[in-house]
Formats: C-alpha cells, sequence, structure tokens
C-alpha cells in the first residue's frame, strides 16, 4: 500500500484558508509507532472525516491536534502540526491556550459532576471571566448553539448526569462552544448514542460549520458521507487516500479505501 | 477416606475454623470489655451485709452494692460487694462467699449518694433534721419523697456498714438514688445518666472517681490538630505521585517510603518526635523566642503541639494510600473534558479533580483519626501525662494552647490499669474508658468504609453504559 | 455575531501570567509535598544516626597549652606522685570493695572479682580481666570519678584508658618520653596533667564521654563485677553500688525476637487460613462484610488488648495452663476429626455447605471450649502424671505470670488482622481466569486452590507475613503491659521477656538527653528502625513485582 502523496489541496481553487497543516507527523507509543508520517491539510469552514478501521489511528490523529496525547509519558512525535501557521508542537506553545482553541468532543459524553450552567461556565472560569451576566449571555449563546437550550433553560442548576446521554453529547459540544474555539475536533460523538440523537448531532454539525472547523473521527461510512465535506481514510497508521468526500466515497483512487467503504474489508 | 484427602476437606474445614476462632476472640473481647465497662453504671441493689471475715468468726457488716457474682468450685456462691466510708480507710471492693454471710438483706431505704467531699457513699439513712427543731424518720418507701420535698438547708444523718454515722447538709449531696426501689426505666435513666457523667466530668480520686472529660478532649484535640498537618501534605503527595510523578526510580522510592512509613512501628515515630520535635525544633523555638522564660522551657518539653505533629507523620501513609485511591477512580475522561477546554493540569486538579476525590480524602482522614486515637506508645514520649492540670483550650489568650501537655484516652487507660494502686477500684473505669475509645474507633471505621462503599457506587453507577 | 466582545487585551495577559504564576506555586508545592515523605523517612535516619553517632566517637586525647587552663583551675588539681614500684601498686577500683587491680612489672594489669561461690564452695578472688597494653612497668593507676573506667600511665611515657566492668582498653598512646614525677586528673575525668621530672607541666585534654559503650559491651556477653560468668545484661537503673549502666542490647533484641516469633506462630495459621477461605470459599457477599469486620479489627487499640492480656488473660492461663495448651494442640486435630466426620455425608451437601462452614463450626468451638478441661485434665494425668505446673517446676523450668504465652496469643491477636488483610488481598486478585481453567480440566476447587492459587499468591502472602513480623517487632503496649519487662535471653514459653520497643517507652521518658543511656535507647530504635525498613522495602518490593506479574497473567 503506497501512502497518499501529494502535498496539495483536494480542491486547490477554493477559496477557504488551510487551518489545520500536518506534514509528515508520526507518532508512537513506547517502542509502537500508531501514526507513520502522515501529511494532511484541514481546510477552515468545513467538516473533515476520519475513517478507518478501529485501532487504526483516529483518535491519536485528532488527540495529537489539540496535543492530548502528551499526557502519556510514552508518547513520542516527529513532523509538524500547524495551526494557522503556528507550529504546535513549538516549545513556545502555550498548551492550555492551544487546546483553548481546539476544542474537543469525545465518544462518551464526559460532563462534569456539576450542575448544567457550571458545565457550560467551566471553561469561561478558567479563562477568568466572572461576571455573571456576561457568563449567562455566553452560557445561553453556547447552549443555543448546541441545540439544547429550549431543553435545558428551566432547569440549569439540575446535575448535568440527570440528562439523557444524547442531551449530554450536546451539553458537552455546547461546552466547548463556550470558550469559543477555532477549531471543533468530535471523536465518533454519536457512536454512544440513539438514532434520534445521533440525527440531531449530524444537524447541529452541519449547522456549526459556518463557524467553525470540524474534523469528525467516525466508523460509519454513512454519516461521514452525510455530513463531511472532505474524508480521510487511515489504514494501519497511514493515510492512504484524502479527498472530497463525494468523490471518495464513489470513485475511490485506493483499492484498500475502496474495499472498506464497500464493506469488503477483511482485518 | 480418598476423596476426603484429595477433596482437601480437612484444609477447608482448618481455614474455616481459623476464621471462625478470629472472629470469636473479637466477639468475645469486645463483648467483655462492653459488659465490665457498662455494668459499673448500672445501679446494682444494695445490700445489708452481716459477714464474717475467713480466719476470724467475729460478726461483721457492711452496706454495699452487690457488682457481680459467681459460682465457685464447690458449687457456693461468691459475691463481690462495693462499699464505702467516709474516710476510705480500707478497701472498697469485697469478696464475700456463702459461707461467710450470715444475712444478706436488700431494704428499700438503702441508699448510694454523691457528696462534694466524700465522694459515693453507700449507706443506710435514719434521720432527716427538717429545720433545728424537727427531725422524722419517714417509712423506708417514703424517704425518696422526703429527701426531694427537704429544705435545702435540711440534714441528713447516715449509718455506714462499719457502724459509723455521718451527718450531712443535702446542699452538700449532689445526687442521692435508691436502687432497690427503683423501676426498671428508672434504672436505665439513672444508668444513661451515670455514662454522660463519667463523658463530662474530670477524674477524681486517682481515677477512680469522676468521669475522663479531659481525657477525652485531650484526644479530640490532638487528632484535629493531627488533621491540620496531615491532610494537605498528605493530599498534595498522594496528588503528585499520581498525577505528577513519571514512572522512574524516583516514585519508586517516594512509593517505598509511604510503605515504610506506614509499616515503621510507632514508638519509632514516638522517639523521633522526642528527640527532634522536642529537644531540637521546641528547643530551638524557646531560645529564638521564648528566651527569657529559659531555662523554663516552654516548647522545648513535650506538649500539644509535639504529639500531633508526631501523630501527623505516623498518619501520612493512611492519608496517602487513600486518597491515591481515590485519583485512581476518578475517569480519565473528565480530566480529559477538563484539559481540552484549555484548562491547566493544575486547574483541571483543583476544579475538577480534588473535589471528586473529597470522599476519599475524608475517608482517609477518618481512618487516619481512628489511628491516632488508638495510638498510646508513640505519645507518653511528646506530650500525654497522667494528669493535666489545665485543658488545652481555654479562655485566656491564645486560647489554645500547644504547649501543654494533654491527657489522653488511651494513655488513660494504661496509666489507670497499671500505675494506680487501687485496682479493684479503677477497673471499672479502665473498662468504660476502654468501651469508649473503642466504640470511637469503630464509629469511625464504620463511617470510612461507609463512605468508601458509597464512592464505589457512585462510580460504578458512572461507568454504566447511556 | 459573537455576544461577548473579547476583553481588552492587557488585561487578559495579565490574567495569563497570573494563571501561569499561580499554576507554577501549585505544582511547586505538590512536588515538594511528594519528596516530603521520603525526606521526613531520610531525616528520621539520619537524625537517629547522628544522635546515637557520639557513643562510637573514638576517644580523642589533646594536649592542652597550659596558658589556656586559669590559674583558679590549675590551682584545683590535685597531685599525686607516681609509684617507681610496679609490684606494690595494687589498687582498689572505685568505693566498692569487690574489684582490685594489680600490675606485674612487665605491665601488665589485672583485674580481680570477689566472687560468691555456689553454694557450698567458698568465695574467691578470681581474675576476671587482664589488661596487656603497656610494654613497661606501670608508673600509675587513676581512677575516673562518679564511673569505672581508669587511666595507666607506665616508664616510657605511655598512657592508656580502660574501662573496668568490660575489660576494654579503650585508648593508648604516646604521652612524653621525660620522666614523670606525678599526675592528677580533674574530677570531670576531662583534664589529666602530669609533672615531668625537668620540672615541666603539662595537660592533655581526653575525651571520653561514653566509655560504657562498645561493639563488646552492646554485643558480648561481659563479666560484670560481682557476677559468676559472661553474661548478657540491660540495667539501666544504676544502683547506689553500681554507677554505670550495663547496655548490653542482646536481651531487648531476643525478647523482642522472641514476642514477634511467638506471636507470630499463633497468627499466621490462623491468618492465612482464614483469607484463603475468605478469598476462596466465601461467596462475595459476606466477603464484603467479613473484610471491613476485620479491618476494624485491625483498628482496636492495642493498648487495650495489652491491657486485657495483663490483667485478665494471664492470670486466665495461670490458672488453666493445661487446659490452653492442649486446646491450642487439639484444635486443629478436632477440625480435622469434624471434617472427616464430615466426609461421611454424601458429596452435594459439602460444596453446598462450604461457604457457610465458619457459622456452622461457632457451635462446634463452643463445645470444643466446654469439653477442654475434662478433656485437658485426662490428658494431663496421663501424661504428667501430676500437676503441669509441679510438673514445669520439677524440671526446672520457670514460670512467670506475664509470659511468652500470653504474648504469643495477645500480640498474635493483634496481627492477624494486618496479616489477613494483606493476604487475602493477594489471594483473592489472582486473575479469576487462572481458577476457572484449572476446574474446567475437572480438579476439585481445593486442587484447583493448591495447584493455581497458591503458588500465584505465595508472593504476596510471604509479604503479608514480613509486614505482620515487623507490626509485632515493632508493637509497644501489649509488650508493655502483658509480657512482664523482665530482660532475659531465652525463648522459654514460660517466662517473660524485654522488647525494645516497651524498653523504649519505659526508660526514654527518664533518660536525660545526650546522656549515655539516652543515646543508647536511641541506637536501640535506630536497631528497631533498620530492621523493620528492611523488611517494609522488601514486602513492598515483592508486592509491587506481584502486581505487575498479576497484570501479564
Ligand atoms: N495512551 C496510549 N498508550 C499506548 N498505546 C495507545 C495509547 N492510545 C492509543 N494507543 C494505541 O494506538 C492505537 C490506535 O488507537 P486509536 O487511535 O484509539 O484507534 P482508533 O482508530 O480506533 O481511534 C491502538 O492500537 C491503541 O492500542
Ligand atoms: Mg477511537
Amino acid at each position: 500500500m503506497t501512502p497518499y502523496q501529494p502535498r496539495t489541496l483536494p480542491d486547490p481553487g477554493q477559496a477557504f484558508p488551510i487551518k489545520l497543516s500536518i506534514r509528515d507527523f508520526n507518532l508512537s507509543f513506547g517502542q509502537t509507532p500508531i501514526l507513520k508520517s502522515i501529511d494532511l491539510d484541514v481546510i477552515a469552514n468545513h467538516v473533515t472525516a476520519l475513517i478507518g478501521p478501529s485501532g487504526c489511528g483516529k483518535s491519536t490523529l485528532l488527540r495529537s491536534l489539540n496535543r492530548l496525547n502528551d499526557l502519556s509519558t510514552e508518547c513520542r512525535v516527529s513532523g509538524q502540526i500547524h495551526l494557522d501557521n503556528q507550529d504546535i508542537y513549538a516549545p513556545s506553545m502555550n498548551i492550555a491556550d492551544l487546546r483553548r482553541r481546539i476544542g474537543m468532543v469525545f465518544q462518551l459524553p464526559n460532563p462534569f459532576p456539576k450542575s448544567i450552567y457550571e458545565n457550560v461556565a467551566y471553561g469561561l472560569r478558567i479563562q477568568g471571566i466572572r461576571s455573571r451576566r456576561r457568563l449567562d449571555t455566553a452560557i445561553e449563546h453556547a447552549l443555543t448553539r448546541a441545540a439544547l437550550w429550549d431543553e435545558v433553560k428551566d432547569r440549569l442548576n439540575t446535575n448535568a448526569y440527570e440528562l439523557s446521554g444524547g442531551q449530554q453529547q450536546r451539553l458537552v459540544i455546547a461546552r466547548a462552544l463556550a470558550v469559543e474555539p477555532e477549531v471543533l475536533l468530535l471523536d465518533e460523538p454519536a457512536s454512544a448514542l440513539d438514532p434520534i440523537s445521533t440525527l440531531k448531532i449530524e444537524e447541529l454539525i452541519t449547522e456549526l460549520k459556518h463557524n467553525y472547523t470540524i474534523i469528525i473521527v467516525t466508523h460509519n461510512m454513512q454519516q461521514a458521507a452525510r455530513v463531511s465535506d472532505y474524508t480521510a481514510y487511515l489504514h494501519q497508521g497511514t493515510l492512504i487516500e484524502y479527498g472530497e468526500t463525494q468523490q471518495l466515497f464513489t470513485n475511490p483512487r485506493k483499492r484498500a479505501t475502496e474495499n472498506y467503504i464497500t464493506g469488503r474489508f477483511v482485518e | 477416606m480418598n476423596r476426603w484427602l484429595s477433596g482437601g476437606h480437612a484444609w477447608i474445614w482448618l481455614s474455616a475454623g481459623a476464621l471462625s476462632v478470629s472472629l470469636l476472640l473479637v466477639a468475645i473481647l469486645i463483648g467483655f470489655i462492653a459488659v465490665k465497662g457498662l455494668s459499673h453504671f448500672w445501679p446494682a441493689p444494695i445490700f445489708d451485709v452481716h459477714y464474717h471475715e475467713q480466719d476470724d468468726p467475729s460478726m461483721q457488716r457492711l452496706i454495699g452494692q452487690r457488682i457481680s457474682y459467681q459460682s465457685t468450685d464447690q458449687g457456693t456462691q461468691e459475691y463481690l460487694f462495693r462499699r464505702s466510708e467516709a474516710q476510705a480507710a480500707y478497701q472498697d471492693f469485697i469478696w464475700l462467699t456463702d459461707a461467710q454471710i450470715n444475712t444478706m438483706t436488700q431494704r428499700p431505704e438503702l441508699m448510694t449518694l454523691e457528696h462534694r467531699t466524700f465522694g459515693r457513699l453507700i449507706a443506710e439513712p435514719i434521720l432527716l433534721r427538717l429545720s433545728p427543731t424537727s427531725t422524722i424518720t419517714p417509712p423506708p418507701v417514703d424517704w425518696p419523697e422526703q429527701i426531694k420535698t427537704a429544705q435545702k438547708d435540711a440534714q441528713l444523718t447516715l449509718l455506714l456498714g462499719n457502724g459509723e454515722a455521718l451527718t450531712l447538709n443535702l446542699v452538700d449531696i449532689l445526687e442521692i438514688h435508691f436502687p432497690n426501689q427503683l423501676s426498671w426505666v428508672e434504672k436505665m435513666q439513672v444508668f444513661g445518666k451515670g455514662l454522660l457523667q463519667f463523658m463530662v466530668e474530670s477524674p477524681r480520686q486517682g481515677g477512680t472517681e469522676g468521669g475522663i472529660f479531659p481525657a477525652l478532649f485531650g484526644t479530640v484535640i490532638t487528632v484535629l490538630i493531627m488533621t491540620v498537618f496531615v491532610t494537605p501534605i498528605g493530599v498534595m503527595a498522594a496528588v503528585y505521585l499520581h498525577e505528577y510523578a513519571r514512572p522512574g526510580w524516583i516514585t519508586q522510592t517516594i512509593r517505598i517510603a509511604v510503605y515504610n512509613l506506614a509499616g515503621t512501628p510507632s514508638i519509632v515515630f514516638g522517639v523521633f518526635g522526642l528527640a527532634f520535635f522536642v529537644y531540637t525544633l521546641g528547643g530551638s523555638i524557646d531560645q529564638l523566642f521564648y528566651s527569657e522564660s529559659l531555662p523554663m522551657p516552654t516548647f522545648g518539653t513535650p506538649g500539644l503541639i509535639w504529639v500531633s505533629l508526631t501523630l501527623a507523620l505516623l498518619t501520612l501513609p493512611v492519608v496517602i494510600v487513600s486518597t491515591e485511591e481515590g485519583l485512581a477512580r476518578i475517569p480519565k475522561s473528565v480530566r480529559e473534558g477538563s484539559l481540552a477546554l484549555g484548562a491547566s493540569h493544575t486547574e483541571t486538579l483543583w476544579r475538577i479533580v480534588l473535589p471528586l476525590t473529597t470522599p476519599a480524602i475524608l475517608t482517609g482522614l477518618i481512618l487516619a483519626i481512628a489511628r491516632a486515637a488508638g495510638e498510646v506508645a508513640p505519645l507518653m514520649l511528646v506530650g500525654v501525662v497522667k494528669l493535666a492540670p489545665e485543658l488545652p483550650l481555654d479562655a485566656e489568650f491564645p486560647f489554645l494552647h500547644l504547649d501543654r501537655k494533654i491527657m489522653h484516652l488511651g494513655y488513660h487507660i494504661f496509666d489507670l490499669a497499671f500505675q494506680t494502686g487501687r485496682t479493684d477500684a479503677s477497673l471499672p473505669f479502665v473498662f468504660t474508658t476502654a468501651l469508649l475509645l473503642i466504640l470511637l474507633i469503630i464509629l469511625l471505621n464504620l463511617s470510612a468504609i461507609l463512605l468508601r462503599n458509597r464512592l464505589r457506587v457512585r462510580f460504578q453507577d458512572d461507568k454504566k453504559p447511556i | 455575531m459573537r455576544p461577548n466582545p473579547k476583553p481588552k487585551q492587557a488585561k487578559q495577559s495579565a490574567f495569563q501570567t497570573w494563571r501561569r504564576c499561580r499554576d507554577a506555586v501549585m505544582s511547586l508545592m505538590i512536588r515538594s509535598s511528594g519528596y516530603t515523605v521520603v525526606i521526613s523517612l531520610l531525616l528520621m535516619f539520619v537524625y537517629l544516626g547522628y544522635q546515637v553517632f557520639p557513643i562510637f566517637k573514638p576517644i580523642q586525647v589533646t594536649p592542652i597549652e597550659t596558658e589556656r587552663l586559669s590559674e583558679e583551675h590549675r590551682s584545683s588539681f590535685q597531685w599525686h606522685p607516681v609509684n617507681l614500684d610496679p609490684s606494690a601498686l595494687v589498687y582498689r577500683l572505685a568505693e566498692n570493695q569487690r574489684s582490685l587491680l594489680t600490675t606485674t612489672s612487665d605491665g601488665g594489669i589485672q583485674q580481680w572479682f570477689w566472687l560468691m561461690g555456689d553454694a557450698g564452695t567458698p568465695a574467691s578472688f578470681q581474675k576476671v580481666h587482664e589488661f596487656t597494653s603497656h610494654r613497661a612497668p606501670i608508673l600509675a593507676l587513676i581512677p575516673e570519678s562518679q564511673r569505672r573506667g581508669f587511666l595507666s600511665l607506665d616508664q616510657q611515657g605511655h598512657l592508656a584508658i580502660h574501662y573496668a566492668p568490660t575489660g576494654e582498653t579503650l585508648w593508648s598512646g604516646y604521652l612524653t618520653n621525660e620522666p614523670i614525677k606525678a599526675y592528677s586528673l580533674s574530677s570531670s575525668n576531662q583534664i589529666l596533667g602530669v609533672r615531668l621530672a625537668s620540672g615541666e607541666t603539662r595537660y592533655w585534654h581526653l575525651l571520653n564521654p561514653h566509655p560504657q559503650i562498645s561493639i563488646t559491651s552492646l554485643l558480648h556477653k561481659v563479666q560484670y563485677e560481682g557476677r559468676n560468668q559472661a553474661e548478657w545484661v540491660w540495667q539501666s537503673a544504676p544502683s547506689a553500688e553500681y554507677h554505670d549502666g550495663k547496655y548490653s542490647i542482646v536481651p531487648l533484641s531476643i525478647g523482642t525476637l522472641k514476642a514477634a516469633f511467638f506471636a507470630m506462630l499463633f497468627a499466621m495459621p490462623l491468618a492465612i487460613m482464614g483469607a484463603v477461605y475468605t478469598a476462596y470459599f466465601m461467596p462475595t457477599r459476606l466477603r464484603n462484610w467479613i473484610k471491613p469486620s476485620v479491618e476494624l479489627m485491625e483498628a482496636l487499640p492495642t493498648v487495650v488488648i495489652g491491657f486485657i492480656a495483663g490483667i485478665y488473660l494471664a492470670p486466665l492461663i495461670e490458672a488453666y495452663l493445661v487446659q490452653v495448651l492442649f486446646g491450642l494442640i487439639t484444635l486443629p486435630l478436632y477440625l480435622v476429626l469434624l471434617s472427616w466426620l464430615w466426609s461421611i455425608f454424601p458429596d452435594s451437601t459439602h460444596y453446598r455447605l462450604k461457604s457457610s462452614l465458619w457459622v456452622l463450626l461457632i457451635p462446634a468451638l463452643v463445645a470444643f471450649v466446654w469439653a477442654l478441661p475434662y478433656a485437658s485434665s485426662l490428658f494431663e494425668s496421663w501424661v504428667f502424671a501430676q500437676d503441669l505446673r509441679q510438673w514445669l517446676a520439677h524440671h526446672n523450668i520457670d514460670y512467670a505470670q506475664r509470659n511468652g504465652l500470653v504474648i504469643g496469643i495477645a500480640m498474635g491477636f493483634a496481627i492477624i488482622p494486618t496479616i489477613f488483610s494483606l493476604a487475602e488481598d493477594a489471594l483473592s486478585s489472582v486473575p479469576k481466569h487462572l481458577t476457572e481453567g484449572a476446574l474446567a480440566l475437572g480438579a476439585t476447587p481445593w486442587q484447583s486452590l493448591q495447584g493455581v492459587i497458591l503458588p500465584t499468591a505465595s508472593a504476596g502472602i510471604f509479604s503479608a507475613i514480613i509486614i505482620g513480623f515487623g507490626r509485632a517487632l515493632g508493637e509497644t503496649m501489649i509488650l508493655l503491659m502483658a509480657s512482664g519487662n523482665t530482660p532475659l535471653v531465652n525463648m522459654n514459653l514460660f517466662e517473660g521477656m524485654r522488647s525494645l520497643s516497651a524498653n523504649i517507652a519505659m526508660e526514654l521518658p527518664e533518660a536525660q538527653a545526650g546522656s549515655t543511656h539516652y543515646r543508647v535507647l536511641l541506637l536501640s530504635v535506630l536497631i528497631l528502625f533498620v530492621f523493620t525498613f528492611v523488611l517494609n522495602t522488601l514486602a513492598a518490593l515483592i508486592r509491587q513485582g506481584l502486581k505487575k506479574r498479576y497484570q501479564q497473567l
């Protein structure tokens, strides 16, 4: 299998800038290489989907973008990732600020065991915002954007654990939106949800891409096809193919990609 | 037979037996202490006994409370009486056998009373002087009523078992009971009151009368001050081990040090406390701040603060281990959620992780307090004494006197049981003190166990699929 | 679109700086707390070592210039002429009459004791110690005041410092080559003055604060004055006659080990077998109930156990010695017998009842205790043909009320929960699939326990035993209250002992800080500390290794 070669954009003529650019990025945990020479450009205000068999390194790639992998002592990286021309692995990088700029939503909803209000306010409080009025407006705004406001506006002080799974996931999205990130990373955000909640989340993603750059990991091919503009296919830590979703699903350039999306993939 | 051998039945029975024996031993121990300790406050019946000594046929008389009785090897009964003398000239307790006792009558007017100077008296009332001119001797069952209605300036004349008569002012009498007339409920009330008094009064007459309040207070205040020291350091050390330290030889060393702090004999801490805290640290403090009162030491001598510091060192591993367990139980996802929002490591810790760990920290603290409350050996070296003249907390500036010597429940037990001469008289108090200490510790441990179980349940719920 | 406008840039960056500072301070505090644990342990070692060290410091003899001593001081010296006829030098050591020193012409010094003979033999003088540090005839024997050391000077100008009770020469060296006329030792034993033939006077400073302590006096048998043979003696309370303490740590160490040994003998079988039963045969629901009760048992204050043991158990055991001993031995046999009887019943009941066996056993145990007096008196008359106590007395076995048996039971009781809960942890954390594999192959539960669980958990059980042993070594209150505190050197089950820990608790409050007694006590603490440190570290390493192994399984 030859990795994806060209360092050009899938759609060179488009009007949007490159938000994140990944160049020759390698990552290993201890002696085990997980990501191998990844080259990928993420275009602003679009949805990019990462697909691939489980264990191929999708989450790891996503977590490299906000440096969450740094938590593991075994993690070693090489190569560059630039966010708006700023090297995020540069020693001068303020990681907390980076993570504020790149929000993340995890596979399982992970609200804090606090009230709904405090969950959304958390990131703002960290940023030193104390004024009740500013918090109130920001929270309403974030919850509205996450399509949750109407459901919870009367019980902002109840514990977040009392929400349903789908609501919790939207709460987590609202929490991420509240700190006004530029990029939103979604790691299989709907895999633990029922179909209705999944639908809501998908609608939300389509809605949000006007203001944010979104990268979503999913192993649900239909979902990728529905929500994303670009799709990257990863296999065993190697980026096999990256292109417009439409084109990748209808006319994959690589045999491996075709096998995977048609379900003929054997692990 | 073969099957019996290969099935290991003998071993299974032996191991089950080992468990039963262990549990049985604990049950016997605690039950024994409870019965012995509580029976002291039970208003036992009073008897008027005519008896003779083993080797002397002449008749004697006593008025005393029958504390307990048992059968001897010969099948006769043996009774233990508590009697009292105004000027305790001879022993308070006496064992008598059936053969020694001529008559033993339980009359309703026999009473116990608590006198301001004589302490507890067991006697027969004979005369009540209501005013300088009128005296009465009511019928036996009317005594309680008559005394209750008498004026405060009335006088009561008593006859003690040894024939001594005693006239007392009613104002000097703190309490009167007629155990032979009490109903079961009233006995319970007297019992409860006695128990309460035991907890709130100071010891009198070398610990054989009164209560143990200063010891209880000393125990509580030392462990409270100990928590002030041990909590921040223990919690932060656990945080370091679990959140900061990368696996390597440093972490390994710290872990081994924690194990060692936990396993080092407490007497070693006591000696270190005496040599380092008291003599070196306290001595330096004296030279710097209290030089005007030297050579009389202020902090350079055993005292409250050194007891608490020594206990803090001793219980540090308990807090560390428990906190670390709590930290380990917090799901990774919650931390990552916070970090992903741009919170720094310490902010996550402070705002998310530590609040969630609070029950575990509390568990650790409670266990530490339980351990500290039961320690005695190190404390005798660094500031616990048999009788402290003042409480460490009073209305005088600076209110909390960290340099004072204190009393302690555990040491009180040791002291009463082994250093006091009148063993018969002090033993009931030892038992009650022991019971109180055990109950305190069991209560603390139970609450820690419950807290820990609640904690477990809570996180199990979290892990349920949504 | 954005509802909250960006805060002013300057304010924002100030806040970020404050954030970073706060983080740095917190990290620093957390890190230093982590190190505090190691540092405090290290501090304990170093500080105790530092306090103990002076007793092993070599003696220093340094010349002092005459001008450094004040006129007043110098005039207070009492001068003694030297004796030029060595054979006439017989010296009565210190105030007591029992010990004499003699010298020989070749510089030898002998110490003689007046020894009481055993019954029948008359008392006699015997040569006990010999000091051979001099090559020339002795000029003077100079006793130290307040203690039982002495100095000797010879014709060649050599000085030696000796300590009579242990028969050791602590220092010897050369002072001067001029003939010596007279000498003087200050009452503090610290300044030696020597008057030479030339009329010149010279002074030396002798730094020898702890002559009593040496490896010999701490560890070896020493024949102290008035004693018929060399012994290990701990006798710190100075009586009027014997000014110097006798500090052999052997009796205390033996006492500590003896107590711990008997306690382990009692606790180990109970704790480990109880743990095996709990971890392996008990239903989970019950186990969740048993474990906390054992934890409660661990929290029982030892002062309470010690009190019961000293005041009630000791007289009880004295009164019912045969019953107790007989019961301890026959209880396991009784259980084995019961299990055999039980196996006559059909198989199905066994495994059904296995998990509630411990409840069934409680009435069986009560029956056992009830039958004990009858059985044991039969046993007593059959084996000893007399009362056991008489038998012991007849065989010259001493019996003390507070003895090894009492300690074994009481302290054993106190360490059962420690061993139990650690062993239970080790057993129940053996991965489940291992047992299930064995059971699937047709092994009985006992066989799978024996073949799979016990070997896997053995290291953990071993570390539980080590920790229990460490706890027994350091336990203080039980020993203080129930061991009799007699510093004996024997392993007799029926005699008392004094442990290091109890000795410290008794004597340290009275010892004057900085004195020899104080430092020797601190030395005994250090010994205890080092010993338990080794045990704990070993157990910790074993447990860490075990954790790794379980993860791999
Ligand atoms: N913290 C870690 N330490 C070691 N290995 C890890 C870690 N996180 C992930 N891995 C390994 O990296 C590989 C890729 O994982 P991941 O990125 O989660 O895959 P997926 O594509 O299913 O999201 C897996 O084999 C996983 O075992
Ligand atoms: Mg994944």
